[in-house]
C-alpha cells in the first residue's frame, strides 16, 4: 500500500488513507489521468465523487478519486448553447454560469442538480434531459474519459455524428468501471420564462395517464407536479422553450380542457419531499405507482413518449416503504444511492461475455 | 464471361456447400451473378471501377439468412474457420461499408423482414433489419403511423442498414436521427451470441448506442423496437431568402434554439440555392452554361472539359449573386392539424423576418417536397458523362459553421466543383451536406485501367483535401454516412485516443475478428 | 450513345431506386435480381451471358412498377427481353424458355392444354346461340350501397358518357381476343363476357381459330424473331388477305395482350382499336343506364390491378367502374392503382422461377386478403394466380349469365 501510495503522490494527487482504502485528490486532468493510470495498473476497484455528491467512503482495497478540485467551466457559450466544464464541477455552479450566458441545463431531478456534472453523465440517467419532441437525449455533446492507462479520449463536440459506435457512451452511464469522466462539452437550452398550467384528475394514475397523452402527442412538458389535493388530483405542468412554452401550454390545454384557474408555476417548482425515492420508469410503472394506496406526490422530469424521471413519494411513509412501492417492471430506482436498483444488465442481454471481454481490453479488470 | 462477373473459386464452393448444409437449399450462392452483385456497394469510387468494368471485391460466397438463429449459426461457423463475415442490407452505402474487401461471406440480411409489429398506442414498432425502408413506411402508412424517417434513399435502403450506418432523414429536425429512434436492439456478436437490448431503463453504458453506428464490425444487427408516430395528415411550407449564407445560418440557429421543431429546415448555399432551379427569388440571374452542365449531366463533352478547371467554375460561382435560400416546413397530425402547422410556421416566419428573411411563399417549399429524392437519381447521367459525384456530410456546433463551411470550399475548390447546403440542425449546431462534382475520365464504356487509375486518383485528392479541411475546422466526419473504407484513415483524427476504446470495443464483440474487416480501421 | 447503352447505363450507376418496388427482388432478397442487379448484368454480360446472369434477365415479370420509381422512366422489362434474346442466342437460357419456343411454333400457343379446341367449341356455341339475349334475374337484395360505390359510379358514369359508343360504326363487329390464359383456364370467362357483353347491348364476335394467342410469350422467351412471324401470322388470320383490309376492334380479356398487340404487332389498319374487356365493358354499360342501375350483388369485393391494365395500359377507372355498379363496395388494398403490387403470374415466371412467382402471389394474396373481401381482378392470368374472380365474372353473376361449369 505504501508504494502504491507513492505511486500516487508521484502524479501530483492528494493521497490520504480512509478506512479501509484511498482518498486520491488530483489537482488537474493531467494529474487525474496519472491516478488513474496508478491505481488501474493496481488492479484497484475506483469510486468518483464530484462536487455537490454525497459524501461515499473509499472502497474497501481500492480508491475514491475526489475531483472537487476538477470544477473549472472554461467556457460558457449562450448563443451556441454549449459550455466547456470539468467533471467536479456541481451542477449547480454550472447552472448558475448558463443563467448569466442567457442558457440553462433545463429541469433535472433533485439528486442531480444537487450533485457534480461527472456524477451527472456517469449516472444512471446518463446526463439525459428531455429535448421538444417528447424525446430524452445526453446533455453530453463530448466526453473528455480518462482510459485506464492514464490516456484521455475525446469525442468530436458535434451534435450528432456516424463515425463508428458512440464511444461517450463507455463513459455516460458507466460509473467510473470502464473510464472516468474528466471533462465535457455540455448542452444548454436558451433560458427563457416557462408557460404553466394545472388541472384537476379524479385520481393519480389518471392524472399519470394525462402526462402520458401528452407526451404521446408531443406536448410533452418540462416539468410536472401530480399530487393528492382535496380527494383529487392536481396535475401541474410546466413547459419550456422561448417560442414553443407557450403554443405547447395552449395546446395542451385544448387537448385536456380548461385548465384551473390557479398558479401553477409554485406547484410545480414546489421542492419534492425528502422522503422521496427517484425512478427512471415506464409510464405503466409511473401509474402503477400512482395507484399504490399511499401514493401522494409525483414530480416528473425528462418526459418522453416512452416514460419519465419520477421523484415518487409515499407522503408521510419512509424511502423503504417508498422504494418498495415504486419497484415494478420497467421501473430502474435511481436515488437514494443506497437503495439503487441495479436494473437490466449487459448479462441479461446476453452480452455479458462481451462486457468480461471490453473491461479486460479496456484495462479495467479490478483485484477481487 | 466477359467482365467482372467471375464464377466462384473452390473456396467459395467449398463455403457454398457448408452453407448450405448449415441453412437448407437455397440459403448460399456462389453464382457469378451473386458474387458480382455483392461485390460492392454505392460507394461512389466502387462506381469508377464500375465503370471501367472491374469488381475487384467479390465475396467468396452469398448467404442468406431468415432469421437472428440462422444469422448466429452462420457466423459462429465462421467463427470457427475465422472466414469474414460481411453484413449487407439493400447496399446504398456510400462509403465502402459493404464491400468484402476480404472476400468471405456476404450476409444478406433482406430474409430478414417479416411484417412489422406495429404498436401506435405505445408509439413503438418492431421490426426486423433487413425491411425495406419504403416498404416499412407503406405498412406503417396502413396502419396510420410514420417512423418519420426518410432518408433520400428510401427506398433502397433497410431498418438494418440505417442502424448500421447512424442515418439521417430529411424530416430529422422533428424525428430526430435513427440512432434518436431506437428503443432497443437485437443483433448477432462475432462469437454467434445473440444480444437483445430491453426497451426499459438499464443499467451500466447504453449498449444500443455502442452499437448502432458500428457498421457491421461489432455485431449483425437483426431486429429494432424505434419509435413510430401518427402521420401528419397537415403539412405548411414555405421558402425563404435571406442575403448570405451566412445570415441564413444564424436564421437556422435563432429557429432551433427557440424549441420549435420544423419538420423541414434546408439551408441552401448560394449556389445550390441557383443551380437547382429552386428559384428563391433570382429566377432572373443567368446560371453560366457550364455550371448547369454539372448539375445536369448534360453535354458530356464539354462537361468534362469544363471539369478540368474546377477552380474557374468555382469562381464563376463566387461572381453569382449571394442570396441562399431556407426551405421550411412543419407538420401537424390529429384533428388541428392544419392550424397547428400553420401556428408554428407563423411563428418561424415572424423570428426569422426579425433575422432579415424575406418570404418567398410556399412554392418552393412544396417544389422541393414534390422532388425530394430525385437527388438520388442524379448521379447516374454525371457517371456516365465521364464525372464523378459525391457527397460529404459533416457537423459541428454554430460557432464553428460557418468557418468550416468556408475551408472545405476552399480546400476542394481546386479538385471539384462544390457547392453545399445545411439541412439537418440541432439545438447546438448543424450539418452541412457538400456535393463535389469532379471530372472522373473517359465517358463510361470508353474507359480502361490507366483512366481508373487516375479518376480515382481525382477522386482520392478531393476528399483528402474535403476531409483534411474538416478535422481541421473541428467539425465531425460524418454526420450520416458513415465511415466504411472510405473515411477509415481520417478515424483516428477523429477519435484520438478514442481508437483505443474502438479496438477495446472490437475485441469485446467480435473477438476474432470475423465481422466486416477491413472497416473502421477494425 | 444509343437509347439501350443509355438506358443500361443509368440503371448501372444508380443506387437501385426501385428494387423495392421490383417483386422478384423483394421476394428473393437477391441483388442480382434488383432492376439495377439485372440491367446491370446485362450491360456487363455483353454477348456472352451466362447461365446465373439469364436466370436474372428471367427474374422479371414485366410489372412496370420500377419504372414508376425512375426519374429517367427506364422500361427494365424491355431491356431484360434484349437481354434474354442475348442469352438464348448464347445457349445460356433456361430450359423453360425454349419450351415456349417450341410449342409456339407447333401448335401456335405455349399452353399444356388445348386452347384451339376450347375457343372451337366456344365458337360453335356462340354460334348457335340465339340473337336475343336471354332475360337475366334480377338479385331480390337491395342493400344499401356504400359512400364509395356510389362516388365511383357516379364518375363512372360522367367519364364513360363522354366517350364513344362502345360499338364504333364501320369497324365491323367487336371481336374478343380471348388470349390463351383464358382459354388455357377452360374458357368461363370468355363465354361469361361474350354474355355479359350480349346483356350491355354490345355484343361481341369471337376472333378465329388462328388468333389464339398475341405471341407476347416469345418475346419474354427471348424469340424475338419467332415473334415478329407470329404476329404477323396472327394478324393474317385476323385481317384475312385482302390488300388494304378493313379496320378491326379487338377486345382482349388480357391487358398484356391488348398492349403487345398494340405496341408490339405490326400496325393494324387505321381505324382499328385494341382495348381490354374492361374499357369496352363500361362504355357499353354507360350507354344503359336501364342495367347499369341494377342493384348491386350484396357483397364487396377486394380489387387487384393487373399490372398491365393499370401501368402498361393506364386503365384505373373502367374496372373500378364495373364493380362499383356490380357489388356494394369497392376496397383497395395497401399497394393499389398505378402503384399496385404484382401478383408474379406474368413474364414467364412461372416458369422460369416458379417458386418465386408462387411467393410473389402468394404475398400479394395476404395484402388482398386484408382487405376482408373477396380478391377480384381483370385479367385471366392474375385471377388464376391469386385464385381470384374475374371483373367479367362478377359481371356475369350480376346480370345473372354467369356459366357455372363450362361444357
Amino acid at each position: 500500500m505504501n508504494g502504491l501510495r507513492d505511486d500516487l503522490s508521484a502524479t501530483g494527487s492528494a493521497v490520504v488513507a480512509e478506512g479501509e482504502g484511498l482518498r486520491v485528490t488530483p489537482p488537474s486532468v493531467a494529474a487525474l489521468g496519472r491516478a488513474v493510470a496508478v491505481l488501474r495498473g493496481h488492479l484497484l476497484p475506483v469510486r468518483v465523487r464530484g462536487n455537490g455528491d454525497a459524501p461515499v467512503e473509499a472502497p474497501p482495497g481500492g480508491a475514491l478519486l475526489e475531483l472537487t478540485a476538477l470544477d473549472r467551466i472554461a467556457s460558457v457559450d449562450g448563443a451556441t448553447g454549449i459550455a466547456r466544464v470539468e467533471a467536479g464541477c456541481s451542477v449547480a455552479a454550472l447552472e448558475t454560469a448558463a443563467r448569466r450566458a442567457g442558457a440553462t441545463l433545463g429541469p433535472l431531478l433533485p439528486s442531480v442538480r444537487a450533485g457534480s456534472v461527472g456524477a451527472w453523465l456517469a449516472g444512471p440517467t446518463r446526463g439525459e434531459r428531455a429535448v421538444p419532441g417528447a424525446r430524452r437525449e445526453t446533455a453530453a455533446l463530448s466526453v473528455s474519459a480518462v482510459l485506464a492507462d492514464g490516456r484521455l479520449a475525446e469525442s468530436r463536440a458535434a451534435p450528432r455524428s456516424a463515425t463508428g459506435p458512440d464511444l461517450d457512451h463507455l463513459a455516460l452511464g458507466g460509473s467510473g468501471r470502464l473510464c472516468v469522466i474528466a471533462a465535457a462539452w455540455v448542452r444548454l437550452f436558451p433560458a427563457a420564462p416557462p408557460a404553466y398550467a394545472a388541472w384537476r384528475a379524479p385520481d393519480l394514475p389518471a392524472a399519470v395517464r394525462m402526462v402520458e397523452r401528452l407526451c404521446g402527442d408531443r406536448l410533452a412538458p418540462a416539468r410536472g407536479m401530480l399530487r393528492m389535493h382535496e380527494g383529487a388530483a392536481l396535475v401541474a405542468l410546466s413547459w419550456e422553450g422561448p417560442e414553443a412554452a407557450r403554443l405547447l401550454r395552449d395546446r395542451s390545454v385544448r387537448a385536456l380542457g380548461e385548465p384551473l384557474a390557479v398558479d401553477a408555476g409554485p406547484e410545480v417548482r414546489a421542492p419534492a419531499s425528502s422522503r422521496a425515492v427517484e425512478v427512471d420508469a415506464r409510464w405503466d410503472a409511473i401509474a402503477a405507482f400512482a395507484g399504490h394506496p399511499g401514493a401522494a406526490e409525483l414530480a416528473l422530469y425528462g418526459m418522453h413518449a416512452g416514460g419519465a424521471f419520477a421523484v415518487l413519494s409515499l407522503g408521510a411513509e419512509g424511502v423503504e416503504q417508498c422504494a418498495g412501492a415504486a419497484r415494478a417492471p420497467g421501473a430502474r430506482l435511481i436515488a437514494p444511492r443506497r437503495l439503487r436498483d441495479a436494473g437490466p444488465s449487459w448479462e441479461e442481454m446476453g452480452a455479458g461475455a462481451a462486457w468480461g471481454r471490453l473491461v479486460a481490453a479496456l484495462g479495467a479488470e479490478e483485484r477481487p | 464471361m466477359t467482365g467482372p462477373l467471375r464464377g466462384a473459386g473452390p473456396r467459395g464452393r467449398a463455403l457454398e456447400r457448408d452453407l448450405t448444409a448449415l441453412l437448407g437449399a437455397g440459403a448460399a450462392s456462389c453464382e457469378p451473378a451473386d458474387l458480382w452483385a455483392m461485390s460492392r456497394d454505392c460507394w461512389p469510387r466502387a462506381l469508377l471501377w464500375t465503370k471501367a468494368g472491374v469488381a475487384p471485391h467479390p465475396p467468396d460466397v452469398v448467404v442468406w439468412p431468415a432469421s437472428a438463429a440462422e444469422v448466429a449459426r452462420v457466423v459462429r461457423f465462421a467463427a470457427e474457420r475465422r472466414v469474414a463475415v460481411v453484413p449487407f442490407g439493400a447496399g446504398s452505402g456510400v462509403c465502402g461499408g459493404a464491400v468484402p474487401v476480404k472476400g468471405g461471406i456476404a450476409l444478406d440480411l433482406k430474409r430478414l423482414s417479416g411484417p412489422p409489429c406495429i404498436d401506435l398506442p405505445a408509439r413503438a414498432v418492431d421490426v426486423e433489419a433487413g425491411m425495406n425502408g419504403q416498404r416499412l413506411e407503406e405498412l406503417l402508412g396502413g396502419a396510420g403511423a410514420t417512423l418519420g424517417h426518410f432518408p433520400s434513399s428510401i427506398y433502397c435502403s433497410t431498418v438494418g442498414g440505417w442502424l448500421a450506418a447512424r442515418s439521417a432523414g430529411q424530416l430529422s429536425s422533428r424525428y430526430g436521427k435513427i440512432e434518436d429512434m431506437v428503443l432497443a436492439l437485437e443483433a448477432v456478436d462475432g462469437t454467434g451470441e445473440i444480444l437483445r437490448t430491453q426497451d426499459v431503463p438499464c443499467a451500466g453504458p447504453d449498449l444500443v448506442q455502442l452499437l448502432v453506428g458500428s457498421e457491421g464490425t461489432l455485431a449483425v444487427l437483426t431486429k429494432a423496437r424505434l419509435r413510430c408516430w401518427p402521420s401528419p395528415t397537415a403539412r405548411w411550407m414555405r421558402g425563404l431568402r435571406f442575403g448570405s449564407v451566412q445570415a441564413g445560418m444564424a436564421g437556422l440557429r435563432a429557429l432551433m434554439r427557440s424549441g420549435l421543431r420544423p419538420a423541414v429546415a434546408r439551408l441552401y448555399d448560394p449556389l445550390d440555392t441557383l443551380l437547382a432551379g429552386r428559384g428563391g427569388g433570382d429566377a432572373h440571374v443567368q446560371v453560366p452554361e457550364p455550371l448547369r452542365w454539372v448539375v445536369e449531366g448534360a453535354q458530356a463533352e464539354a462537361l468534362r472539359l469544363a471539369l478540368r478547371a474546377p477552380v474557374l467554375l468555382n469562381r464563376l460561382v463566387d461572381a453569382l449573386p449571394g442570396s441562399s435560400l431556407l426551405l421550411l416546413g412543419f407538420e401537424g397530425d390529429g384533428p388541428f392539424a392544419s392550424s397547428d402547422a400553420r401556428e408554428e410556421g407563423e411563428l418561424a416566419l415572424r423570428l426569422l423576418a426579425a433575422e432579415g428573411a424575406e418570404d418567398l411563399g410556399p412554392a418552393p417549399g412544396e417544389k422541393w417536397l414534390a422532388n425530394r429524392y430525385k437527388i438520388s437519381y442524379r448521379q447516374s447521367p454525371l457517371f456516365s458523362a465521364g464525372a464523378f459525384v459525391d457527397t460529404m456530410e459533416v457537423a459541428t456546433t454554430w460557432d464553428r459553421l460557418d468557418p468550416l463551411y468556408g475551408a472545405v470550399r476552399h480546400a476542394v475548390a481546386p479538385h471539384a466543383f462544390v457547392m453545399a447546403h445545411f439541412s439537418h440542425a440541432y439545438l447546438e449546431g448543424c450539418s452541412i451536406y457538400f456535393t463535389f462534382v469532379g471530372l472522373a475520365g473517359a465517358p463510361a464504356g470508353a474507359s480502361d485501367a490507366d483512366d481508373l487509375e487516375q479518376a480515382e486518383a481525382r477522386y482520392d485528392a478531393c476528399w483528402n483535401a474535403g476531409l483534411s479541411a474538416a478535422c481541421d475546422a473541428g467539425a465531425t466526419l460524418s454526420h450520416h454516412h458513415g465511415i466504411g473504407l472510405h473515411k477509415q484513415v481520417f478515424l483516428p483524427r477523429e477519435h484520438g485516443e478514442g481508437m483505443r476504446q474502438l479496438r477495446a470495443l472490437k475485441q469485446a464483440f467480435d473477438p476474432h475478428g470475423i465481422l466486416n474487416p477491413g472497416k473502421l480501421l477494425l | 450513345m444509343t437509347g439501350l447503352t443509355r438506358a443500361l447505363e443509368l440503371c448501372l450507376f444508380c443506387p437501385k431506386m426501385c428494387r423495392f418496388a421490383c417483386p422478384v427482388s423483394e421476394a428473393t432478397s437477391r441483388e442480382a435480381f434488383t432492376p439495377w442487379g439485372k440491367v446491370s448484368l446485362a450491360a456487363l454480360a455483353g454477348r456472352a451471358p451466362d447461365e446465373s446472369a439469364a436466370l436474372a434477365f428471367g427474374a422479371c415479370t414485366g410489372c412496370l412498377r420500377c419504372q414508376t420509381y425512375c426519374a429517367h422512366a427506364n422500361d427494365v422489362p424491355e431491356l431484360l427481353y434484349a437481354a434474354r434474346a442475348g442469352a438464348v442466342r448464347a445457349g445460356s437460357a433456361p430450359r423453360a424458355w425454349a419450351e415456349v419456343a417450341r410449342r409456339m411454333s407447333t401448335e401456335g400457343h405455349a399452353e399444356e392444354v388445348d386452347v384451339r379446341g376450347v375457343l372451337r367449341r366456344i365458337a360453335e356455341e356462340v354460334a348457335t346461340a340465339t340473337a336475343t339475349p336471354t332475360a337475366t334475374a334480377t338479385p331480390t337484395a337491395t342493400p344499401s350501397r356504400t359512400v364509395a360505390a356510389t362516388r365511383l359510379r357516379a364518375v363512372a358514369g360522367a367519364v364513360t358518357a363522354l366517350l364513344r359508343p362502345a360499338v364504333q360504326p364501320g369497324m365491323g363487329r367487336p371481336m374478343l381476343f380471348a388470349g390463351c390464359d383464358a382459354l388455357a383456364a377452360g374458357g368461363k370467362v370468355v363465354r361469361e363476357a361474350i354474355a355479359v357483353a350480349r346483356v350491355a347491348g354490345a355484343p361481341l364476335g369471337l376472333t378465329p381459330e388462328g388468333a389464339l394467342c398475341c405471341g407476347l410469350k416469345l418475346v419474354e422467351a427471348g424469340h424475338p424473331e419467332m415473334f415478329a412471324a407470329h404476329a404477323a401470322r396472327v394478324r393474317m388470320a385476323l385481317l384475312g388477305g385482302s390488300r388494304r383490309p378493313a379496320p378491326v376492334h379487338l377486345v382482349t380479356l388480357s391487358p398484356a395482350c391488348a398492349r403487345a398487340i398494340r405496341e408490339r404487332w405490326p400496325a393494324l389498319p387505321d381505324g382499328s382499336r385494341v382495348e381490354h374487356v374492361t374499357t369496352y365493358l363500361s362504355r357499353a354499360l354507360a350507354a344503359r343506364p336501364d342495367v347499369r342501375e341494377r342493384p348491386p350483388l350484396p357483397e364487396s369485393a377486394a380489387y387487384h390491378d393487373p399490372c398491365e391494365l393499370a401501368r402498361g395500359l393506364s386503365e384505373l377507372t373502367a374496372p373500378r367502374a364495373l364493380l362499383a355498379a356490380a357489388v356494394e363496395e369497392v376496397r383497395e388494398p395497401l399497394r393499389c392503382g398505378a402503384d399496385a403490387a404484382c401478383c408474379g403470374a406474368n413474364g414467364l415466371l412461372p416458369r422460369t422461377l416458379p417458386a418465386v412467382a408462387a411467393a410473389i402471389a402468394e404475398d400479394r394474396r395476404e395484402e388482398l386478403e386484408r382487405c376482408g373481401a373477396p380478391a377480384v381482378t381483370a385479367s385471366p392470368g392474375c385471377a388464376a394466380a391469386l385464385g381470384a374472380e374475374d371483373v367479367v365474372s362478377v359481371l356475369a353473376r350480376w346480370l345473372g349469365v354467369a356459366v357455372e361449369h363450362p361444357p
